[in-house]
């Protein structure tokens, strides 16, 4: 479950080749506790390969990221495992497997030899199904749930895991409506007790409402970071999206909007 | 406190009593089947002598014989190939999340007899030494075949399910026709490759029980410690990964342990198909498809339906006797062209 230990990534002159192609390019930056951080930009601009980098599965080219100052790559998987839990866009899991078989496995890095779970391993699955609200859902099979569901059972898998980072890629991504804002309404309460939370996003507007900084990926680098008042701007909007926008800041009825301007 | 789920375990160690009951009960049945009629109850006294070291009774040395030196090494010898094909079938099925995988569809059973088949016609005189040898080179040819196969299906990176069968299946047919050109070239020394070819248990011994054994155990054990890794390999790389598992070690070290058991129930009972293709899956529908439960019962199950095979091919057209091979091929091949056309159905 997420403690109040404050576990913060950093980025450190990171560089990401694939085969002579560069995708990230020097950058440097930190992902702080207690905050919602997302990575925007346009397609291909790195936001998947920032995400692997930050849960260790990519090592960088150049530089290094650090997890509270140690490095990514020093520690075992299991040693990752053990903070950083991760929800991909689309993650496989048969059909038939059932729910509380699949958040179980978040348990994998606390499990002995034998990998019998104890009545502990049992609790933390109850408990991560209870924080997503999913518990009625731990005896269906995996087949049966809708888009919504399966996102948030992935989300209590990284909640079992013991988690205190976690690393979403497009967590509301085709989603309805009601589904995205319980997403967010659950990333906010998890980055409320602590926890690090970084999300690639599409929607500028999910990024300006839900989240506390947004980093702005463009051409391989960082084109600007900071709180979404900051970034996203129409002029950086403009930069990255080549679109004109207007943007309508908050009052007491509606939240800061970026809104395109579309042009006949 | 009352916990919303039942402990894995409790309910696990029932099942397992349960399927290692059913397996105890064939195996004494299996004992009084044959053509030499013995009575169940000679055969249970014989057992107990064998058992109390106590030689006194008044029951026939021929009898003896039969139960102690026939029946006896040829049970224990089904167990532990049956066994070890639906425990090995299993394993290759979790790690390739493929459920059509099984030792002799990935090729590695004609590979590893084909192996045999050169140790068999080698210049070496056959003896004790090559005996112990025999499942080594066994796993070792299989070996090569599962790296062949692999670097065949590969595509992109990525391996299809279709692509490994199919790779398996050409490898298979090329070195069982091989291993046919090696019996009918290599004259009278070449004859026990026979008994490869077409699978069974009528030339078992003791020594070769005893020779084989060992490396069962040996893959079995390494199976038995990492296989609930399986579980999370049913997750695509990224996900196993991210939770911790070092994904490639694992598959490797899973990858070489079925194999050297598969290999060691080769050079005991030669090609015996379709055994880790079915068992598995009968019982991935039973019970569901977690690993720490679905290996040992394909163990015990994968025994049990040899067993069962075997007192089939040694009683049904007696006194002649048909290879057990034969016998699982014409169950498992209706079987796989099943499994085959209802894939569509079928996710790991």
């Amino acid at each position: 479950m997420v403690t109040k230990s404050q576990q913060i990534i950093e980025f450190r002159n990171v560089s990401f080749k694939f085969k002579d192609h560069v995708i990230l390019d020097n950058i440097s930056t930190t992902i702080n506790a207690g905050k919602v951080t997302t990575l925007i930009g346009r397609n291909g601009a790195g936001k998947t390969t920032f995400l692997r980098l930050s849960s260790g599965l990519l090592k960088p080219s150049n530089g290094d990221v650090f997890l509270n100052a140690r490095s990514l790559s020093d520690m075992s998987s299991k040693e990752r495992a053990l903070k950083i839990g991760v929800v991909q866009q689309l993650p496989f899991a048969p059909d038939e497997m059932k729910v509380k078989d699949l958040v179980m496995l978040g348990r994998y890095p606390h499990l002995g030899i034998f990998a019998q779970e104890s009545k502990k391993d049992i609790l933390a699955v109850e408990e991560a199904l209870k924080k997503v609200e999913c518990l009625p859902l731990a005896m269906r099979t995996i087949g049966s749930l809708s888009g919504g569901e399966k996102r948030k059972i992935f989300i209590a898998r990284a909640l079992a895991q013991g988690a205190d980072i976690f690393l979403m890629d497009e967590p509301t991504a085709n989603l309805d409506l009601d589904a995205q804002l319980n997403i967010f309404a659950l990333l906010r309460k998890l980055a409320s007790e602590g926890a690090t939370i970084l999300v690639v996003l599409h929607d500028v507007n999910q990024a300006s409402i839900y989240c506390d900084k947004v980093i702005l990926l463009h051409e391989c680098s960082i084109l600007a970071e900071g709180t979404p008042d900051q970034v996203l701007t129409e002029k950086h909007l403009s930069d990255v999206y080549n679109v004109k926008t207007s943007i309508f800041p908050a009052d007491e009825k509606f939240p800061r909007l970026v809104v395109p301007v579309v042009s006949n | 406190m009352r916990y919303l789920f039942n402990n894995f375990i409790g309910s696990a160690y029932i099942k397992i009593f349960v399927a290692l009951l059913i397996l105890i009960t064939i195996s004494i049945f299996s004992l009084s089947q044959g053509y030499a009629d013995i009575h169940f109850s000679t055969m249970v006294k014989i057992l107990w002598e064998m058992i109390n070291s106590n030689d006194h009774s008044q029951i026939s040395e021929s009898s003896k014989l039969i139960i102690t030196e026939i029946r006896l090494p040829r049970l224990i010898a089904s167990i532990i190939v049956g066994g070890a094909l639906a425990y090995s079938g299993a394993t290759y099925q979790g790690i390739f999340r493929n459920p059509l995988a099984d030792p002799f569809l990935l090729g590695i059973a004609s590979g590893a007899s084909f192996g045999i088949a050169l140790l068999v016609i080698s210049p070496w005189e056959q003896n004790l030494y090559i005996g112990i040898l025999t499942p080594f080179v066994a796993f070792v040819s299989s070996g090569i075949t599962i790296v062949v196969v692999l670097l065949l299906a590969r595509k992109a990176g990525k391996f299809d399910n279709y692509s490994i069968i199919l790779a398996g299946v050409a490898l298979s047919a090329i070195f069982s026709a091989f291993t046919s050109f090696i019996l009918l070239t290599g004259g009278e020394n070449a004859r026990p490759i026979f008994g490869f070819l077409f699978g069974g248990f009528n030339t078992i011994t003791w020594l070769k029980v005893f020779l084989c054994t060992p490396y069962v155990l040996l893959g079995g054990t390494v199976i038995f410690l990492l296989g609930h890794r399986l579980n999370i390999l049913q997750l695509d790389d990224d996900q196993a990964q991210n939770l911790g598992l070092d994904v490639e070690k694992t598959r490797i070290i899973l990858l070489a342990a079925a194999s050297l058991i598969a290999a060691a129930a080769v050079s005991m009972a030669g090609i015996i198909g379709f055994v880790g293709l079915i068992v598995p899956h009968m019982i991935r529908l039973i019970v569901g498809s977690d690993y720490r439960l679905l290996l040992p019962l394909a163990a015990i199950f994968g025994a049990t339906f040899v067993v069962l095979t075997d007192i089939i091919a040694r009683t049904i057209i007696e006194p002649q006797e048909i290879p057990v091979g034969i016998v699982t091929a014409m169950v498992g091949g209706p079987f796989f062209i099943w499994l085959l056309s209802s894939q569509k159905r079928i996710s790991m």
